[in-house]
């Protein structure tokens, strides 16, 4: 009879639970669960209450209350030293900034960059990954907090940071200052460098842009689907998304957690990277 | 005497173009729940209801409308005929008896008096004619019959063709009708 009970429980147990979060997660990912959040600027700034800006072009809202299953992406944007493995392995082309097609020194532990979306999505396949949809993006940005401005919380940068806007080179000697890093600099930094977000991830503002698997659409998000959206159908650029280092920016918009960008998916730039998902 | 100059007045309002639009977009507006579900379960003619709606747009519209449902927050910029399309579509598939009703406005605390269904226009510098006027808007969800009404406001500017270049619905405290 107990073990008829035991039973039944382990039974409800796995029912409830995730199917991902029932097997650990692959080495450097985190799993983000799945459920409901709030992707989109769910506030106004002072850009709209000013009318400071051509409403029409605003592409991060309506806010969108949506469920995505659960899925797993990378702690660190990939690094030179992980694309140097898969250069490797397959024989793909060295970014065009590697001198004789090498990691240049003392770069192992920087993103890369200068890759387009093609070469990232290639990347990601060959890990047995592949790159996270803008919803999913966003969800794992968030840190799970709700609604909350920025991928720390609703704490604006602080005082040194907004020293830093003024002053680029005042703000090198802030690379160490914790998330929220500081913008407009000159070059990115060693992934990790800065504190992680409440989901374990690192970099999601301040260090390069991410590619993401889906087509940007400023039409996208009034009629977004409710559920695991994966962006329309076809397009001609793809969602970048997170504030890059280079983002000094006029009046900090970039560094929102809901933020869009796009790229052509052919762009090789030095502030576009990547992580993958799965 | 002052009956008629009244009439006269309006007679001629009711006539403008202007007021013509204002009363299109209205009565097209609330003709989106005017379809039937056949007894195989078709949504008869609620295709050509949202047809008669998209007559009245240019095809570069622009236009900014009220969240969907509850799980948006913000409002909705339409870009061209093919987006508003899906915001037309998707009233006349979730929402029935629709009532909107341009607000009446009086001069003063005049109870008895039935009021001006104004509608305020304007020659626009680009080109074009600009037009306001006040509503009232009342639907029900067609899931759950659940129905709402709120105050608001619609501006419009439309090109020397008639059409609507660009709409801006805005509704104010959006409350649930509940019965007595």
């Amino acid at each position: 009879m107990k073990k008829k009970i035991l039973f039944t429980i382990l039974c409800c147990v796995c029912a409830v639970v995730p199917i991902a979060a029932q097997t650990a997660a692959p080495e450097g990912m985190v799993l983000i669960p799945a459920g409901k959040f709030w992707i989109g600027r769910t506030f106004s700034i002072f850009l709209d209450s000013g009318d400071l800006w051509a409403r029409d072009k605003i592409d991060n809202r309506p806010a969108n209350n949506i469920y995505l299953d659960a899925f797993y992406i990378d702690k660190y944007e990939v690094t030179n030293a992980d694309y140097a493995k898969f250069v490797q392995a397959t024989g793909a082309r060295p970014p065009w900034h590697w001198p004789q097609g090498k990691i240049p020194s003392e770069e192992e532990k920087f993103p890369l960059a200068n890759v387009n979306w093609h070469e990232a999505t290639d990347y990601c396949k060959w890990a047995g990954k592949r790159l996270p949809t803008e919803a999913e993006w966003e969800k794992a940005a968030r840190g799970g907090l709700d609604r909350a401005h920025y991928a720390w919380g609703d704490d604006t940068i602080d005082k040194s940071t907004e020293e830093g806007l003024l002053a680029p080179q005042i703000s090198l000697r802030n690379t160490a200052t914790p998330v929220p890093a500081t913008l407009g600099r000159p070059r990115a930094n060693p992934v990790g460098s800065f504190a992680p977000n409440g989901y374990g991830l690192y970099d999601i503002i301040g260090n390069v842009m991410e590619w993401t698997n889906d087509w940007y659409d400023n039409n996208y998000y009034p009629f977004m689907p409710k559920r695991n959206p994966k962006g329309p159908e076809t397009g001609r650029y793809k969602s970048v998304r997170g504030a890059g280092y280079a983002d000094q920016g006029g009046n900090g918009i970039e560094k929102l957690v809901d933020y869009r960008n796009f790229s052509d998916p052919d762009t090789r730039i030095n502030t576009i990277g990547f992580r993958c998902a799965k | 005497m002052v009956s008629a100059a009244i009439n006269l007045h309006a007679q001629a309002a009711a006539d403008s173009p202007e007021q013509k639009l204002a009363e299109q977009f209205l009565t097209r507006l609330n003709a989106l729940s005017d379809w039937y579900l056949s007894v195989d379960g078709k949504e008869v003619g609620i295709d050509q209801r949202i047809d008669s709606m998209m007559e009245l747009y240019a095809p570069d519209v622009l236009a900014e409308v009220p969240p969907h449902d509850k799980d948006q927050i913000g409002s909705v910029m339409l870009r061209g005929k093919d987006n508003v399309r899906k915001w037309v579509d998707r009233i006349a598939r979730t929402q029935v008896r629709l009532n909107y009703l341009m607000k009446r406005q009086t001069d003063g605390p005049t109870g008895d008096f039935e009021g001006w269904r104004l509608v305020y226009s304007t020659k626009l510098p680009w080109g074009g004619t600009g037009i306001a006027f006040q509503i009232i808007g009342a639907w029900s969800l067609r899931e759950d019959r659940r129905r709402f009404t709120a105050p608001g406001s619609v501006f419009i500017q439309y090109g020397p063709d008639g059409k609507i270049r660009r709409l801006r619905l805005l509704l104010g405290e959006i409350d649930e009708v509940v019965p007595l």
